[in-house]
């Protein structure tokens, strides 16, 4: 959507600040890892993110960071939707709205009236509310809304929810991804509760749907970096999409997977198909209205779109017989 | 569709030349000027008339979200800059104080904020870094509800210091005519890759014929036949052949309500069928 990436125009990147935290230490630490982007202070982060008639496209390829204070609300309960891994108190926080990824079937583009990427600074607070709400046993995912390892070497959150999770080794935390900045964080010492989980795609997903993300054989990299050095991790191959041949493209990654990955070393693997909220699918369908993804026949159930059983049943049949027999 | 949007004559006649743009309307202040691709308007100054001029500019001939809207006009600013320095705005701070953000794209030129005054304020102006005009809140606050955020250009000459009391309007007019050039060129680019962005894909006369014909013969309500019109949109997203399709059901007419139903239920079916 960038029509004039083609011309030699200086890039173009800003960082919108909230004055009020303009000098907060994780504001300033998050400056100086953005030398190159221009600075223009802003009241309120709704002010640029809630915009009327943002475009998607146009933001993705033209990274913009906001950096700002969170709501009063700081621990989310986890939605029906998402998997909760056997946890009654699935929780989630907002660190980041958003991520550097721009992925077709992303439902942040449903849910957000913008891509800019949101960090909230206000890492003290959110850690005292969790560490004062969240009972033993609960799990807290740390990158429901945005890809928190992606970022890493602009706001290095991993180090400090890693650094939290051992001083509470009560709850359980996650960080999702689909980077390859393992190196960012690999030289910290594993925790027992903090897992680090890789999303995984076949290449020819990642090549059409999943734009400038890591290859398949780069996150496998990752994950096997990851296992050498004894951390927990986890798989999750989701949102499994529906492709022309999509049975045999996931068969060969199952297979692809087994081959790459102990996968006995895997604290636990996932599937899922793509589903998502019928509000979000239709901003989504606006914005590619011509995409094959939105256009294949759903069916609703509670207000969530899904894929017709048949393909589910054989995707998963496979899936059954290469990963978890 | 480029709009381009200027408070005064003396802005708009490079670009009105360039582009070779022929008058259309001229209803009480506001003048409209057009080719196939560029619309012009001249709105005359202040915010009021920015606000209603660029309106009925939409009102007339906006087609869709790409479109993409062009202030083009003189500001004034601080020494820090030269005359004839041409910046894009990326703040807007309006005659309340309201602060406005602007998805800016790649551009040759300076980049700063905007303050937009009144003309009473002129003499009373901030020496904050940033200029100062007298339409830009108005001009962005009507775009931002018909386009997306990234095609609003707010693009500013520098023509005066904000300590000067008085403009010379023959200077001002060289200096449009001479920073023309760079925005032309900018311009000229942003049409240029606007024709390059792929269309979405569309239904062939054909189809659509076909389409018309079957929701009268299917007598299809209003409700039906938008949902008609999406299935089958989706069906050619998928690749399929919807001529192919149609052609079997163009003939079938329902007699009453029941075989309405029935055989509009036949025909999605159909379209729901993909190519695996």
């Amino acid at each position: 959507m960038n029509s004039l990436k083609n011309l030699k125009y200086l890039k173009n990147n800003k960082v919108y600040v909230e004055e009020d935290i303009i000098d907060n230490k994780y504001t300033k630490e998050i400056l100086h890892n953005l030398k190159s982007f221009k600075i223009i202070k802003i009241k309120h982060y709704k002010d640029v993110f809630n915009r009327k008639n943002q475009s998607h496209k146009f933001q993705k390829e033209n990274l913009n960071i906001i950096i700002a204070k969170s709501n009063e609300k700081k621990i989310y309960k986890g939605a029906e939707i998402c998997n909760d891994f056997g946890y009654n108190d699935f929780y989630y926080i907002v660190n980041l709205m958003n991520c550097t990824y721009d992925c077709e079937y992303c439902f942040l583009k449903g849910m957000y009236p913008s891509s800019n990427i949101v960090i909230f600074v206000d890492y003290d607070e959110i850690m005292k509310e969790v560490k004062k709400k969240l009972k033993k046993n609960s799990y807290l995912s740390l990158s429901y809304e945005g890809d928190l390892l992606a970022l890493e070497k602009i706001h290095g959150l991993n180090k400090k929810w890693m650094k939290f999770a051992r001083e509470n080794p009560h709850i359980q935390f996650e960080s999702r991804t689909k980077s390859n900045n393992f190196n960012l964080i690999e030289d910290e010492e594993p925790a027992e509760n903090f897992i680090l989980s890789w999303t995984l795609s076949p290449n020819i997903i990642i090549d059409k749907y999943e734009k400038y993300t890591p290859s398949l054989e780069k996150r496998i990299i990752n994950i096997n970096k990851a296992l050498i050095k004894g951390w927990k991790v986890r798989i999750f191959i989701e949102p499994v999409l529906r492709v022309e041949n999509g049975v045999n493209i996931y068969k060969d990654m199952f297979y692809y997977l087994k081959e790459k990955i102990d996968l006995s070393k895997i604290d636990k693997i996932n599937l899922d198909f793509f589903r998502i909220n019928k509000d979000y699918f239709k901003r989504l369908k606006n914005i590619y209205s011509d995409s094959i993804l939105f256009a294949y026949p759903f069916e609703i159930n509670n207000g969530i779109l899904e894929y017709k059983e048949n393909y589910k049943k054989e995707i998963y049949k496979e899936y059954k017989k290469i990963i978890i027999d | 569709m480029i709009f381009l949007c200027f408070a005064l004559k003396l802005e708009a006649d490079p670009f009105i030349e360039f582009f070779n743009l022929k008058k259309v309307h001229e209803i009480n202040k506001v003048r409209i000027f057009k080719n196939q691709d560029i619309i012009a308007v001249i709105t005359g100054s202040g915010i009021i008339n920015a606000a209603e001029g660029l309106s009925s500019l939409f009102t007339r001939y906006y087609k869709s979200k790409n479109d993409i809207l062009i202030n083009i006009g003189i500001a004034g600013g601080i020494k820090k800059y030269n005359f004839g320095d041409i910046f894009i705005i990326n703040k807007i701070v309006g005659i309340n104080k309201d602060e406005y953000f602007l998805d800016v794209n790649l551009h040759p030129f300076k980049e700063i904020e905007l303050e937009t005054i009144l003309s009473k304020d002129i003499n009373n102006q901030s020496m904050k870094e940033r200029l100062t005009d007298l339409e830009g809140e108005a001009y962005y606050r009507v775009a931002q509800n018909y386009v997306f955020q990234n095609n609003i250009h707010i693009i500013k000459i520098l023509s005066d210091y904000k300590e000067d009391k008085k403009l010379n309007r023959i200077f001002v007019k060289s200096l449009v005519k001479e920073s023309s050039k760079k925005i032309i060129d900018y311009i000229n680019n942003l049409r240029e890759n606007t024709d390059k962005k792929i269309n979405p894909i569309k239904f062939s006369v054909r189809e659509e014929n076909l389409i018309n014909i079957i929701s009268k013969n299917y007598n299809l309500s209003k409700y039906l036949e938008i949902d008609f019109k999406k299935k089958a949109y989706d069906y050619k997203v998928r690749g399929n052949d919807l001529i192919k399709l149609f052609s079997c059901f163009s003939n079938v007419e329902a007699d009453n309500k029941d075989d309405r139903r029935k055989k509009y239920n036949e025909l999605t079916e159909k379209l729901e069928i993909f190519k695996e």
